[in-house]
């Protein structure tokens, strides 16, 4: 019983709504999942970019 | 001799991290730097030279144009659900859809291209700031020639922004005299809406322009003139591609 409570009121009323609407609903939650997806992989992509390198300058001295 | 030179490099290649800290939490003594600005002990971390400042600012950009990006989207979100949202006739009983479709005034396709050449000119410019040959010849104080290659390019940028932002307000006006103001529907409301948006924008990149311009002239350090121009251009082409998604949205998802 309470598994999911705060959707199933989302989930009623969308079950209520015509094919139609359902279909906008699909798209709305696809454009907002490609943009999020895209830009997180977008910003790991940056992320590594910019990475230090870990090894620019290493220590040459000769004893 | 070499081989005599080379081992004790490998040894060192083997010791603990540069970072493990000796006693006192201090670092070990072969990597203290000996102060005084000698041996790159003025360097941060991981410097990448003259561009440093310019690889700290790319990223902040990225962050805020993909805040914007999130912006736009949840407005086009939103756009697909009031879109296809309906509700039931009373004398019917049936789904009614009262969204209709805005027409589009054809310049907008003449502001779409205006913009796409906006954007490849601010290219040319961002180009012309990391020639090398000119930029080392700003760095050596013999002129500037990346500035004054790249202040033409910048210039008709901004010409062709506000050619564009002219465009829009006569497609708004276009639309007014049709008796479709914001208030109309929902479909006028979200055309306004997002165009409106993006305008603003487009005019915020143009402050932006501006600023590039003057730099250009004004600032005395190449880095500083080559981040305006460089910043310019990734905020300025970000806005070509949202006026893209929003024109196919537009045109083709009404």
């Amino acid at each position: 019983m309470a598994y999911a409570q705060g959707c199933s009121q989302c989930r009623d009323n969308v079950n209520a709504a015509s094919p139609k609407t359902q279909q906008g609903y699909r798209r709305a939650i696809g454009v907002m999942l490609v943009m999020g997806c895209g830009l997180f992989l977008a910003g790991l992509l940056v992320a590594k970019g910019y990475r230090k390198p870990s090894s620019s300058r290493q220590d040459i001295s000769i004893n | 001799m070499s081989i005599a030179a080379r081992t004790p490099v490998e040894t060192e290649h083997k010791s603990p991290s540069p970072r493990t800290p000796d006693i006192g939490g201090r670092p070990p003594i072969r990597h203290r730097t000996g102060g005084g600005g000698g041996g790159g002990d003025n360097e941060p971390d991981g410097g990448r030279g003259p561009q440093e400042r310019l690889y700290r600012y790319r990223p902040g950009m990225f962050f805020f144009l993909a805040a914007d990006a999130m912006f736009f989207s949840a407005l086009v979100a939103s756009f697909f659900v009031l879109q296809s949202s309906t509700h039931i006739d009373p004398r019917t009983q049936q789904f009614v859809n009262t969204w209709h479709a805005v027409p589009l005034p054809r310049i907008l396709w003449w502001n779409t291209l205006v913009l796409m050449l906006s954007s490849v000119s601010m290219e040319l410019a961002r180009r012309h700031m990391f020639r090398e040959v000119d930029v080392m010849d700003e760095w050596l104080g013999l002129g500037k020639p990346a500035a004054r290659r790249a202040f033409p390019w910048v210039t008709l940028t901004f010409l062709l922004g506000v050619a564009f932002l002219t465009g829009q307000w006569i497609a708004w006006r276009e639309l007014q005299a049709r008796h479709l103001i914001f208030a109309s529907n929902q479909s006028s409301h979200f055309f306004y809406l997002l165009t409106g948006l993006h305008a603003v924008h487009v005019l915020m990149g143009m402050v932006g322009l501006l600023a590039a311009l003057i730099g250009l002239y004004a600032a005395a350090r190449l880095e500083t003139r080559q981040i305006l121009v460089d910043l310019s251009a990734w905020y300025w082409h970000a806005m070509g591609i949202f006026w893209i998604f929003f024109f196919v949205l537009l045109v083709w998802f009404q």
